[in-house]
C-alpha cells in the first residue's frame, strides 16, 4: 500500500523548536542562537556582553560542545547563569538540537531575564538546519578564519539573521580585513545585516549591544 | 558493503547524516501510528535538496544502519535530489544554480530568492498490506 507523504525530516524538531520560542516571547526573553567555527569568539562575545550589560545575571546561556563544562564556567564567573550541554550524551555530537535546549531551559529561572543565548557546537555546517527556539540567530566569523567562509559555507549565512565579524583588530596581522569579509558575505546573500567588532579593543561593541537592545524590543513590544 | 563504507570515508563523514537518519525514521514511524498502520515499510521516499546540507549518499549508509529493530528494517531508501532553483524578482528569471548566491548574474540584481532546494522531506512510503 502506497501511502503519499509530505513530511519534513525535521518537523518534530521544529515544532519543539517553535514551541520554545513562544514560551521565551510570553516570558519577555529574546533568544539569540550563535553559530560559528571553533575559535571565532562565541564565548568571549558573551563575556565582553556581561561586562557591558547593566545586570550580567539578567542574561542566560545554554552552550553547547562535544565536552567539558569549560565554557559555561566562564561564563558563569562572568556573573551569567549558564547550562552546558555536552553533545556527545545527546545522539550527534556536531549540532545541537530542540529536545536538549529545552532540557536545559527547564533548568534555568528567567524570571528576570533580558536575553537567552544559545552558543552552538562550533561549526560552520551542522548547527545550521536545526532551529532551537531562536528569535534571532547570528553567525559569527573571524578575520583569522580568512575571506572565503562565507561563500565556502554559504547555508551559514543564508539561514542567519545577522554576520558579525569578529577579531576585527587581528586585520593587520592576518591581512584579511572587515570590508574583505563583507565582500564575501554579500557575495552569497546582498542584503545581509552585518557588524564588526573587537572584545580585545571594545570597537563595535556598541553597534553590537544596540542590537541587542532593538530585537529586545521587539519581543518585549 | 565494508569497501562502500571505505571509500565513502575518503568524502565525507556521516556522523551527521546518522542523526538524520535516525529522524527520519521516527518521522515515518509517527506517520505510521497516526493511521493505526503496523507496517513494515518495505520503501521510503525522501527528497533531498540540493542545500539541505545533507549529503545523499552518506544518508543512504546512515540509514542502512540506523533501520535495525525498527518497522524499517527491510525498506529501501529512495532518494531523490531536490534541485537548488533560485528566482530573480527584477528580471523574473527562474535558473538552476550551482552556488547558492543570491544575485542575478543576468542582471544584477540583488533581489533574488531561493524558490527549492533547501528541503529534506519523507514524500512517500510503501507499507506491506
Amino acid at each position: 500500500m502506497r501511502i503519499d507523504l509530505s513530511r519534513a525530516v525535521l518537523a518534530d524538531n521544529d515544532a519543539l523548536a517553535d514551541a520554545t520560542r513562544q514560551a521565551l516571547t510570553a516570558a519577555g526573553v529574546l533568544c539569540v542562537g550563535l553559530l560559528s567555527s571553533p575559535g571565532a569568539g562565541k564565548t568571549t562575545l558573551l563575556e565582553a556582553t556581561a561586562d557591558a550589560w547593566d545586570d550580567p545575571s539578567r542574561l542566560a546561556v545554554i552552550v553547547g560542545d562535544v565536552a567539558t563544562e569549560a565554557d559555561a564556567d566562564r561564563l558563569r564567573r562572568k556573573g551569567i547563569p549558564s547550562v552546558q550541554i555536552n553533545t556527545l550524551h545527546h545522539g550527534a555530537t556536531c549540532h545541537l538540537a530542540a529536545e536538549p535546549v529545552a532540557a536545559a531551559l527547564a533548568t534555568l529561572e528567567l524570571g528576570n531575564t533580558d536575553i537567552l543565548f544559545v552558543e552552538n557546537v562550533g561549526n560552520l555546517v551542522c548547527p545550521v538546519g536545526f532551529r532551537l527556539g531562536e528569535h534571532q540567530r547570528v553567525v559569527l566569523i573571524s578575520v583569522a578564519e580568512g575571506a572565503d567562509k562565507p561563500t565556502k559555507y554559504p547555508k551559514a549565512v543564508l539561514e542567519t539573521d545577522l554576520a558579525l565579524i569578529t577579531k576585527v583588530d587581528l586585520a593587520p596581522y592576518v591581512d584579511v580585513s572587515y570590508e574583505d569579509l563583507e565582500r564575501s558575505v554579500r557575495q552569497v546573500r546582498p542584503q545581509a545585516a552585518m557588524l564588526g567588532l573587537s572584545t580585545r579593543t571594545g570597537e563595535g561593541m556598541d553597534a553590537w549591544l544596540d542590537w541587542l537592545r532593538a530585537r529586545r524590543a521587539e519581543v518585549t513590544g | 558493503m565494508a569497501r562502500a563504507i571505505a571509500s565513502l570515508e575518503m568524502t565525507c563523514d556521516p556522523m551527521h547524516e546518522y542523526s538524520i537518519a535516525i529522524r527520519l525514521i521516527d518521522a515515518v514511524e509517527a506517520e505510521l501510528d497516526a493511521r493505526d498502520l503496523d507496517g513494515p515499510v518495505c520503501r521510503v521516499e525522501v527528497l533531498v535538496g540540493e542545500l539541505s546540507g545533507v549529503v545523499p549518499e552518506a544518508l543512504a549508509l546512515a540509514f542502512e544502519a540506523a533501520k535495525a529493530d525498527t518497522r524499517l528494517a527491510t525498506a529501501t531508501l529512495d532518494l531523490t535530489v531536490e534541485p537548488l532553483v533560485l528566482w530573480c524578482i527584477d528580471c523574473r528569471r527562474e535558473w538552476h544554480a550551482q552556488e547558492p548566491f543570491l544575485l542575478c548574474d543576468e542582471c544584477g540584481g540583488l533581489h533574488v530568492e531561493i524558490r527549492s532546494g533547501q528541503g529534506l522531506s519523507v514524500t512517500g512510503v510503501d507499507v506491506e498490506d
